[in-house]
């Protein structure tokens, strides 16, 4: 026997409790003289029995705290985004600048080895550190390029935010973090991130950290005291990452630094 | 406290309401996202996005609808989202969580009636995976979680028909691959057919 399809819908819903007054009768009277759509209602009801057999489960051990540890990472993640948004963008035109600059006049004055120099180390490396090779046109447009990409996504969030789309909203989860954070605390990193040009990402009281193009952390992961997993993630770094240097090491350096004129002048 | 001073605690971005949230709802948004997802760890995955989600967008809940048909679509749209991040298809479901729709609290059911609930729920879950997820939501919105056809159209942003439609066909999906792998309904194919007209004429 089989089941009408005009009846289908209203089937379904009618074991639902869902249809109106009107809607029910006319289908009462269909299922006066239609056994097959009989007996496509008494299947309706043996699969909503099926369903009420599946228990509700319990949240694994320790759901709602991960859910909590996951929120907290995402709020830190985005303040330390927020504060450091105009500081980066400022950084990044003053770099597309100092590239453009560097294009136009590397070509003109190609044997004036010091103009180029000046360019790539604002300050003096530290020993034991091969000199930076001036900054070339692929690292910085790569800069430029993926600050481009930051922007749009934060315009669409910012897009989202206006509406009550909730939906549309909710689904940037996977784009929420922004660079890979790598934390040192590591002496020499700070003095040599800033010889090499990157650009302040963001500092507080803790730590200054650096917007650090690949071929940058590479190096920096040559340096003498960073720890095997950093060495290890500097060394594999694909794309631009920030290396946050905690204050009190980058204090040390000045410090210390400072230590050996002190008592030059002393002994002098 | 009732929804209206949860809703205005969370949206003061109060983390104590938060974690009483995520306490009151884990159950039903989890139960969900096995459902929809057919293994454990997606599940946890897809539930906890979806809390993480409501926390995020909280501010834009304007209570057109209740709280609970905004957290049932926050984990639908969290499930849909990651099955297709995992492009996962019905075969992968993983054995091992098989236990989970048997019910724990049941009295003591004897062994051939345990086996029984056993089959039952196994052909369930396998014919829930066996739908698309646009379906698998809707049935699991109506049947497991109990809401009414216009809570589900304000969670799944869907026309009143569209949403009773969808859940007459993924019924009559679900009856038939059930009746081709569990021997639950009478034939493989499709019963429904054209209404039979001296069948709609005899009054």
């Amino acid at each position: 026997m089989k089941c009408c399809e005009k009846y289908t819908a209203a089937l379904s819903a009618f074991a639902d409790g869902e249809l109106n007054e009107t809607e029910r009768d006319a289908l009462l009277e269909h299922l006066e003289h239609c056994e097959g759509c009989r007996e496509h209602l008494s299947e309706l009801m043996i699969l909503h029995t099926m369903f009420e057999e599946l228990p509700e489960l319990d949240a694994p051990q320790g759901f709602s705290e991960r859910v909590l540890d996951r929120m907290h990472a995402e709020g830190r993640a985005k303040k330390r985004h927020r504060r450091a948004w105009p500081r980066v963008l400022a950084a990044c035109f003053a770099l597309v600048l100092i590239s453009a600059a560097a294009w136009k006049l590397l070509p003109v004055r190609g044997n004036d080895c010091a103009a180029s120099d000046d360019i790539g180390n604002a300050g003096a490396a530290p020993s034991g550190i091969a000199a930076a090779p001036a900054p070339d046109e692929d690292s910085y447009s790569y800069t430029y390029t993926t600050v481009q990409k930051d922007s749009a996504q934060e315009d669409e969030e910012d897009k989202k935010a206006d509406s009550y789309s909730a939906e549309a909203g909710d689904r940037s989860a996977d784009t929420a973090g922004d660079y890979a954070i790598i934390a040192l605390d590591t002496p020499d990193a700070a003095e040599f991130l800033s010889a090499r040009g990157m650009a302040v990402y963001d500092e507080t009281e803790d730590y200054v950290s650096y917007l650090v193009v690949p071929e940058a952390a590479r190096e920096l992961a040559e340096l003498p005291d960073v720890p095997e997993t950093e060495r290890a993630a500097l060394r594999e770094a694909s794309d631009l990452l920030i290396v946050e240097v905690a204050k009190a090491a980058a204090d040390e350096t000045a410090e210390s630094a400072e230590e050996p004129g002190v008592e030059e002048e002393v002994n002098g | 406290m009732n929804e209206k001073e949860l809703i205005a605690r969370l949206q003061s971005r109060d983390e104590a309401a938060f974690e009483e949230l995520i306490r009151l709802y884990e159950k039903k948004v989890y139960t969900l996202c096995v459902r929809m997802c057919g293994n454990t760890e997606d599940a946890e995955e897809a539930a906890q996005d979806a809390f993480l989600a409501l926390w995020r967008g909280i501010d834009r809940f304007r209570q057109e609808s209740s709280l609970s048909t905004w957290i049932y679509r926050l984990a639908a749209n969290a499930c849909i989202d990651l099955l297709r991040r995992r492009k996962k298809s019905a075969g992968s479901i993983s054995l091992d969580d098989e236990e989970l729709f048997v019910d724990a609290q049941d009295p003591s059911p004897q062994p051939h009636e345990l086996a029984e609930q056993r089959e039952t729920q196994r052909a369930l879950r396998e014919g829930l995976m066996s739908l698309p997820p646009e379906y698998r939501s809707i049935l699991i919105l109506r049947e497991i979680e109990g809401l009414s056809y216009s809570e589900i159209a304000a969670a799944q942003e869907l026309e009143l028909g569209t949403v009773k439609s969808r859940i007459s066909r993924g019924r009559t999906l679900l009856r038939n691959f059930l009746s081709v792998s569990g021997n639950f309904f009478e034939n493989a194919a499709s019963k429904v057919t054209e209404c039979n007209r001296e069948g709609m004429s005899a009054k």
